[in-house]
């Protein structure tokens, strides 16, 4: 998530007056990261990209009630992580849906183009490629809880207290799912990552 | 110490909360268990290719749209409209820098901007060399078939070299090969990052190279 920045909390007071302006430089700050967890949550580039639209329009709707103490970027993530929860939810209720979404689903999100990388060799750039890769399946095979559980922590980087903040479960069981978690992707990747 | 123990030890030492008397017992530990210490040192460089994960590109067309469905002034709650499923430009721009980048170490004879290219020759049938790298850390042996070598599982192995990475450098004439790897003799697999596959009509894929001078 895009550090904040110290105009932010003035972004917010003008967005919070129906200042389409200011809010547009937020989405500009954080569409990437809730893009990219949605992504990551619900596998599926299309629906991830109606969830971080519907995920902005709430958040400017809601923007009278949201507190300043949080961190506006924890509290997209909710907002996300809600949204998410949402269609995972709608697509287990229709097995034509779960089938289509487990044929569909996307490649990873793509390496940010422009990165420099002439200092390795095709084999170390071919066996990071790999590596990454498999790691993306892995965390496509989570539970969905423990998924964005890891997505919001290891991907993220968030800490449990915003984690907790975001997805409204006290520490000791996000630890616990985040445990779980990594535990089978550990398994899963025995030897990968040796 | 119990095995679970040990397990909450390093789960603690992952999220960074172990207090100093607990990272002296996993110390300990790691230094008498290899097995243990292997475990760990795992973990650590998955959790750090986690934190590496590309962020996706955000597509022009995604920020115009949620821009553009922004109410005025104290809005209605009206639907946002939705967005149409065939248009991301600057994704699809994207994920076409990552084929061709993965392209070229799966063996394609085109080459990305920031990697040397292959070494080819100028003439017509000029033979291009191919490099081909597998990631299959469980393997014990991996060989290539192909339309270039008959087929013959015994003609191309893959040298082992660390972290479980097998590979072979091929000459090849321009042209369309269809090939799959062979692992431990039993296993015959498509090559995970081919940009392109076809079916082998009998219920596999094969994987599909493309040489260009």
């Amino acid at each position: 998530m895009t550090a904040p920045c110290p105009d932010e909390p003035a972004l917010l007071a003008r967005a919070r007056g129906g200042d389409r302006e200011a809010f547009s430089v937020l989405v500009s700050r954080h569409a990437s990261a809730i893009l990219s967890a949605a992504w990551r949550i619900v596998g599926e580039r299309a629906e991830a990209e109606d969830v971080a639209q519907e995920t902005f329009l709430a958040a400017f709707r809601a923007l009278p009630g949201f507190r300043e103490e949080a961190r506006f970027a924890t509290w997209l993530y909710r907002i996300a992580v809600n949204k998410c929860r949402d269609r995972l939810r709608a697509r287990a209720a229709s097995p034509e849906r779960e089938a289509r979404a487990e044929r569909d689903g996307d490649a990873p999100p793509p390496e940010p183009v422009g990165e420099s990388v002439e200092h390795r060799s095709p084999e170390e750039l071919m066996l990071e490629r790999q590596r990454t890769a498999s790691l993306e399946r892995a965390i496509g095979r989570l539970p969905s809880l423990y998924r964005e559980a890891f997505v919001l922590r290891h991907v993220e980087g968030l800490s449990y207290d915003d984690m907790s903040e975001a997805l409204g479960v006290d520490g000791s069981t996000l630890r616990m799912r985040v445990y779980k978690a990594r535990a089978q992707l550990s398994r899963e990747l025995a030897g990968v990552f040796s | 110490m119990e095995e679970s123990h040990v397990d909450g030890l390093i789960q603690r030492f992952l999220d960074g909360e172990l207090t100093r008397a607990e990272r002296r017992l996993l110390l300990r530990r790691l230094e008498s268990e290899p097995e243990v210490r292997g475990r760990l040192i795992a973990d650590e460089a998955m959790l750090e290719a986690a934190a590496g994960l590309p962020r996706a590109v955000v597509p022009e067309a995604l920020a115009a749209r949620i821009t553009a469905a922004l109410p005025a002034q104290d809005p209605p709650a009206a639907a946002a409209p939705r967005r149409p499923r065939s248009v991301a430009p600057a994704w699809l721009a994207a994920a076409a820098c990552l084929l061709l980048a993965l392209g070229y170490g799966a063996g394609r004879a085109a080459a990305p901007a920031a990697l040397p290219p292959p070494v080819a020759a100028h003439e017509k049938d000029a033979e291009i060399l191919v490099r081909l790298v597998l990631l299959e850390p469980r393997a014990r042996a991996v060989t290539v078939v192909g339309d270039f070598n008959g087929w013959d599982p015994a003609r191309t192995p893959l040298a082992k070299a660390q972290g479980g990475a097998f590979h072979v450098t091929l000459p090849l004439k321009p042209g369309r090969y269809h090939y799959m790897y062979v692992v431990d003799g039993k296993q015959w697999m498509a090559d995970p990052f081919a940009a392109e596959t076809s079916l082998d009509g009998f219920g596999s894929q094969n994987s599909v190279l493309d040489v260009e001078l």
